[in-house]
């Protein structure tokens, strides 16, 4: 009989993926701005500035920034730096909370999907199709329009919005694990059809939805800005950055700096998430 | 294939009529609130209760929404334009054509006297913006992609990866700052008329901009990761290994393969205009379709909502079953 | 003079990690005309030689050291334009994968025509015309046709002809082949292989024949060398290499490798043990060293060694080559010798039927066998055989449509896991092909095993648990420390150990092996067979081994099944089976096996076609479309006879009892 297989490995271990996120520039800066925007958000309450909802009208003499109002302020004389931290409170508590919902009604309905096959998975990819037929911005339009604009709706909006294309990548994913013979050998283990979606199949899905989920994260900060802007967002005086922008639109010629501060910090932080997926998708893909 | 197209045509209508029951769902679904929009926030009392038994919107959903379909097919006659219910809604094609999407109460005329001009407007701005679209992501994507790995896939890729992360409204307003409002070169509104002095063209640089960077970007970064794929291939390192010059490795191996992915996507981003050009036009008071279905929503305008949603529906599931039907002849493998 | 001269190559490639030497101190020359072999395992580095030779590496290789002199031209320094008349004009390949080599898009004829076209400035019709010549050179039927198709639209064997068919085009000096068989069915291969022989002659081109399997180097190649971890360790003759090998590597090759005749009682494979180290992994001095039993500490450890010539054109890179002369000692049989015992698996006109679309699909088609306890059953086909499918329903993964399934004297056929009882679950369990498949990649490899412990109810606490999971891992020779790694730290061939631990668990009845080993490394497969037959003489399981290999399953099995296209062909004790009289389908089977000798001469029977799509059959004999003795319509439209040969012999034939005796032996040794 052969010797006892020596104890190397033959294959080096591959350190996680949280691990070799330095190796990628990209990611890092991505990283870097997320967390300066949720430092920021975490630290509000206790930073030395006014109450984002301040009236401040001795300011607005001076609208493009003073000791008092670094970045100016808005056109009732609001604190905008005050406005924009909080502001990002508001989007970094709403984007996650969103997302991670849409990713447990997507998950189950993807599981399922690609597990049961046959009329379950034919229901639910009809159903998905349905809402995928809509053009996205419609149905938040449609949506928000009609049950109102509340943070509890915007999530709501967002959960159906995204939950289609989550169960898409899932059942996708599922389908191609199936054949796997991990699986069968569950099987032979007598083990049950949750035990296998929820400790077999769903762990494995996980490289392809970090990915996915940065990025839609990155989509529902847009989103969320966008409602903001159109009207549909947190119902003022809330700082929102999109309704920040909105309010200062018409007043852009004369202080364009009102509409142009949330605007950066918007887009930073959709920045931020896009780079760490970029970074993320990058690094898996060295391996 | 034709039977293939037969068979996804069908589906297509089916995803229709469920999208569009859902849409009516949402917006007619406290019948209360459909009679009183209808009439505005004055009337009286017993005008609301009077429309609520005309319109019999005590039935279930289901019934109502199989009304619906008859008017607009044409098969029954519009409720609403009954002279008995004095609200004075008139449409010279009559009360019962194919089209009719009733009575727009916000604008206070047919929905089809308001919906087409808009629609036009629209297709002008979107099919601009993705006349642009398409030549710029698929050359800065193909750029990347073949080069995967080198300085100038990182700088088109951070490109694309800025571009993308700019919405439509944000780039507006950083848009509007510099050419409008620092270099005063483009309008910052574009109504579609010459009172302001600036020609139509003028006006439609910065909505078709802001439209276009968003998305190339988008669409780039998809050409990218399928050109970087099909670039590894073992088919193209069999294409040079035979021999062939670089461009022709490229255009006939490496470009008609890695096209067909994207492709699809290419086709599925007029359904994502399609939500861009409303934030677009209200950022600069575009007179169309977009700006028309935001209004009618915040205004409660029901039948303009339906009607809107309908044919934005329409075209999504158009371009969809296009991109299916173009997959087909472009993957020999689909067709088998 | 020679036509390829490599003098001192050395290819890094540049990774996260640091710099790699993937090839390193390589010198070779291969004359015109010449048929040179490459074996060597995965990640030895052959695949990168065949492409520092075309000068196509990636971004990140290089060639760091030494020159590839081709017809005198050194193509490491080539320019762009002189490298591109050089490939695909005087030096083609034939890849792997054929399936992935050709354009998905592109027909056929297109890809064939651009050869011409870019190296002879061919006018298309002057082109088309060279193609439509050179596919039938290849033997592809209705060249014409085949032009106007797209590669999904042709067979696996027919995708490489027109590999081979591209390769051939601008009439190359030099054919660079990578493992042009591998993932082909045995009788498809049979006939490639014929194929690249007579071209050879044909096209007087010389090749460079990259491959691990060592039988198919054997038919085609006049002098072999082996290559480890980047390294050349032996070149030689090919009657040498397999006549007296003198390195430890290629002795060791040899040695895991059934010959033909042997079986497990008589010659237990020698296994090397160890896994094949990755890339720039291997010590620096001998790359072999850590596996070595002749490894000398202070003599093989000091300095990188070089090659030396031992003899007349018989190079080794080795101190102890002198030691190495020594027979290779073979372990002695820890096998029993088991009397007659009862059946356990008994299957009778078992029937798997699915639905294609309006079609049905008759994968497993009135199965009749049935296997012993503690016997070694083997069941061998070639793709589309059903033989899996057996596998699925006996596991319970897979029901029958129809006929039974007793499984220790219940019939079982109907009822997948899920309705079987505990202890049938537990009696019968799977080892399968792929391992990267058998572990979940998001669980330590301990994981199944403690999972299966406390499923099937062998043991509940922490304690008792780990003990068992030690005592698998002690069973299957692996450190019991490995069960907190990850699968993707693990090689191949540890993975496979792991999902025998976990098959044996429970302590199986039966034990359901499906292609175990064809996946690993030859030098892995050995020990792993070993191991697995070790452990099934020890618990007396009954061993259900599928396979495509035959070699392999007259080494290990006690009965064989030999099936095609959904039915039994030909049944018997392993002795019966491989000597007349034959079933024809194993009589064509057998002539095809490469066998890893140059010594021992085949009966060529050869095949015509490919496995028909199991859609298109015959009420008759399954077999009947491609059988070389055919009798006629008899065999289209009647289902053949079973032949009862004695000793439980059966063979389902029209053809008499007393003809198919008349069959010469398929081996024979030359003298």
């Amino acid at each position: 009989m052969s010797a006892t297989v020596a104890a190397e490995t033959a294959g080096r271990a591959t350190p996680s993926l949280w691990r070799r996120l330095p190796s990628s520039p990209v990611a890092m800066v991505g990283l870097g701005i997320v967390v300066f925007w949720v430092a920021l958000a975490i630290a509000a309450p206790v930073l030395p500035m006014p109450l984002p909802n301040a009236q401040d009208y001795k300011a607005m003499g001076h609208p493009f920034g003073s000791a008092a109002h670094w970045l100016g302020v808005d056109p009732l004389g609001r604190d905008l730096l005050s406005r924009i931290v909080w502001g990002g409170r508001t989007v970094l508590e709403i984007a996650p909370i969103a997302v991670v919902i849409a990713y447990a009604v997507g998950c189950a309905m993807g599981l399922l999907a690609g597990y049961y096959k046959g009329w379950v998975d034919a229901a639910i990819s009809r159903a998905s199709d349905v809402i995928l037929s809509f053009p996205v911005v419609v149905l938040y339009v449609i949506l928000i329009a009609n049950i109102g604009p509340s943070p509890v709706n915007i999530v709501v909006a967002v959960v159906l919005a995204s939950a289609p294309g989550i169960a898409r990548i899932v059942r996708g994913l599922v389908l191609s694990l199936m054949p796997q013979e991990f699986v069968a050998a569950a099987y032979l283990r007598r083990e049950s059809d949750l035990f296998v979606m929820l400790v077999e199949l769903l762990p494995n899905c996980r490289g392809p939805l970090i990915t996915d989920f940065c990025l839609r994260l990155g989509y529902t900060t847009i989103t969320i800005g966008t409602l903001g802007f159109l009207g549909l967002g947190l119902p003022p005086p809330n700082p929102d950055w999109g309704g920040m922008v909105r309010e200062a639109t018409s007043m852009i010629t004369v202080f364009p700096h009102m509409s142009l501060y949330p605007t950066i910090a918007l887009v930073s932080l959709i920045l931020g998430f896009n780079l760490l997926a970029d970074g993320i998708t990058e690094l898996s893909q060295a391996d | 294939m034709t039977r293939y197209i037969l068979r996804r045509a069908a589906e297509m209508l089916i995803t229709l009529l469920v999208a569009s029951f859902l849409v009516f769902v949402v917006t007619e679904f406290s019948p209360g609130n459909v009679a009183r929009k209808t009439l505005g926030a004055f009337a009286l009392q017993e005008q609301v209760d009077l429309l609520y038994q005309k319109l019999h919107l005590n039935d279930p959903l289901m019934v109502r929404y199989v009304r619906w379909v008859g008017v607009l097919t044409g098969l029954q006659a519009d409720p609403l334009q009954d002279p008995a219910l004095k609200l004075d809604f008139k449409d010279p094609r009559g009360d019962r054509y194919f089209g009719n999407f009733g009575y727009s109460t916000l604008y206070k005329a047919p929905v089809n006297d308001v919906l087409w001009d808009r629609l036009g407007n629209t297709a002008l701005l979107a099919g601009l913006a993705f006349a642009f679209i398409v030549p710029i992501s698929l050359l800065l994507g193909a750029l990347a992609g073949m080069n995967a790995g080198s300085i100038l896939d990182r700088i088109l890729s951070t490109v694309s990866v800025v571009m993308t992360s700019i919405p439509e409204f944000a780039l507006g307003v950083i848009l509007v700052a510099i050419f409008v409002v620092w270099l005063h070169i483009l309008p910052g509104t574009s109504p579609m008329d010459t009172h302001s002095g600036w020609s139509i063209a003028q006006q439609l640089v910065l909505p078709v901009a802001v439209l276009a960077i968003y998305d190339a970007g988008y669409v780039a970064r998809i050409v990218r990761t399928s050109m970087a794929e099909v670039m590894a291939k073992p088919y193209v390192r069999t294409a040079v290994l035979k021999g062939l010059p670089r461009h022709r490795v490229i255009i006939s191996h490496a470009l008609r393969n890695a096209l067909i992915a994207p492709f699809t996507v290419i086709l599925l981003q007029i359904n994502w205009l399609i939500g861009g050009v409303v934030v677009t036009e209200l950022v600069f008071a575009y007179p169309g379709f977009g700006r028309m279905l935001l209004d009618a929503s915040l205004f409660g305008d029901v039948a303009l909502i339906e009607a809107a949603t309908l044919i934005a529906l329409f075209v999504a599931t158009t371009t969809q079953l296009l991109s299916d039907v173009g997959y087909r002849v472009l993957d020999p493998r689909a067709r088998g | 003079m020679s036509l390829l001269s490599i003098r001192d190559l050395r290819v890094e490639y540049t990774t996260a990690r640091g710099t790699v030497a993937a090839i390193q101190d390589l010198s070779l020359e291969i004359g015109k005309g010449e048929s040179f072999g490459l074996v060597g395992e995965s990640g030895c580095g052959k695949s990168t030689l065949i492409m520092a030779i075309m000068g196509y590496m990636g971004r990140n290789g290089r060639v760091a050291n030494g020159e590839i002199l081709f017809e005198g031209q050194n193509l490491v320094r080539a320019t762009a334009a002189e490298l591109r008349r050089v490939r695909g004009g005087r030096i083609a390949i034939v890849y792997q994968e054929p399936a992935t080599a050709l354009n998905p898009s592109m027909t056929i004829g297109r890809q064939l025509m651009e050869v011409p076209i870019a190296h002879a400035n061919a006018s298309a019709a002057s082109a088309r015309g060279q193609v439509a010549r050179v596919l039938a050179d290849v033997h592809l039927p209705d060249p014409d046709s085949v032009m106007r198709r797209y590669p999904h639209q042709l067979s696996g064997g027919q995708k490489q002809r027109v590999v081979i068919a591209m390769a051939l085009l601008a009439n190359p000096a030099l054919l660079l082949l990578d493992e042009p068989t591998t993932g082909l069915d045995v009788t498809v291969e049979a006939a490639v292989l014929d194929l690249l022989n007579e071209l050879r002659e044909k096209y007087g081109t010389a090749l460079f024949y990259i491959s691990h399997n060592l039988g198919v180097i054997a038919q085609v190649c006049d002098r072999i060398a082996v290559m480890y971890a980047g390294r050349l360790v032996e070149d030689a003759p090919a009657a040498e290499i397999f006549a007296t090998p003198r390195h430890p590597y290629t002795r060791g090759l040899l040695g895991s490798l059934p010959r033909p005749g042997a079986n497990k009682r008589t010659h237990p494979l020698v296994s090397i043990p160890g896994v094949v180290p990755s890339a720039g992994r291997a010590p620096t001095s001998c790359g072999f060293l850590t596996r070595c039993a002749l490894a000398q500490p202070g003599l093989c450890d000091v300095s990188p060694i070089s090659l030396d010539e031992i003899a007349t054109g018989h190079l080794v890179r080795c101190l102890r080559w002198q030691d190495a002369a020594e027979p290779v000692d073979r372990p002695t049989a820890a096998h029993l010798v088991l009397a007659d015992s009862d059946v356990v698996v008994q299957a009778r006109d078992m029937t798997r039927e699915f639905h294609v679309g309006r079609r049905r699909l008759l994968a497993n088609d009135r199965l009749t066998l049935a296997a012993k306890r503690g016997h070694v059953l083997a069941i061998v086909g070639e793709s589309g055989s059903g033989k899996s499918t057996f596998a699925k329903v006996l596991a319970g993964l897979d029901v029958a449509t129809g006929g039974t399934l007793h499984v220790l004297g219940d019939d079982v056929a109907t009822r997948p896991v899920r309705k079987r009882g505990a202890e049938k679950v537990v009696a019968v369990q799977m080892v399968f092909q792929n391992p990267d498949g058998t572990l979940n990649p998001s669980h330590p490899v301990g994981y199944p095993l403690t999972r299966a412990l406390r499923k099937f109810g062998i043991a509940t606490d922490r304690k008792t648990i780990d003990a068992r999971v030690a005592a698998l891992f002690e069973m299957v020779r692996l450190p019991p420390s490995l069960r907190h790694a990850l699968p993707r730290q693990l090689s191949g061939g540890q993975k496979q150990r792991i999902a025998i631990a976990r098959a044996f668990a429970g302590n199986p009845e039966i034990l359901v092996a499906d292609e175990p080993v064809s996946a690993l490394d030859v030098s892995v497969q050995a020990a792993v067979i070993n191991l697995l037959l070790h452990i099934q003489a020890e618990q007396r399981t009954t061993l259900v081994f599928i396979s495509h290999d035959l070699g392999l399953v007259r080494y290990l099995a006690d009965e064989v099944v030999v099936m095609y296209l959904g039915q039994v062909m030909e049944s018997g004790p392993v002795a019966a089976l491989f000597d007349p009289p034959y079933h024809p389908y194993t009589e064509a089977l057998l002539s095809a096996v490469p066998v890893p000798d140059p010594m021992i001469r085949t009966a060529r029977i050869r095949l015509e076609g490919e496995i028909p799509s199991p859609l298109n059959v015959t009420p008759g004999c399954r077999f009947a479309t491609r059988c070389p003795r055919k009798l006629g319509p008899v065999c289209d439209d009647t289902p053949p006879p079973v032949r009862d040969a004695g000793h439980d012999h059966l063979i389902h034939c029209h053809i008499p009892l007393e003809r198919l005796r008349q069959t010469e032996p398929v081996f024979r040794h030359a003298s």
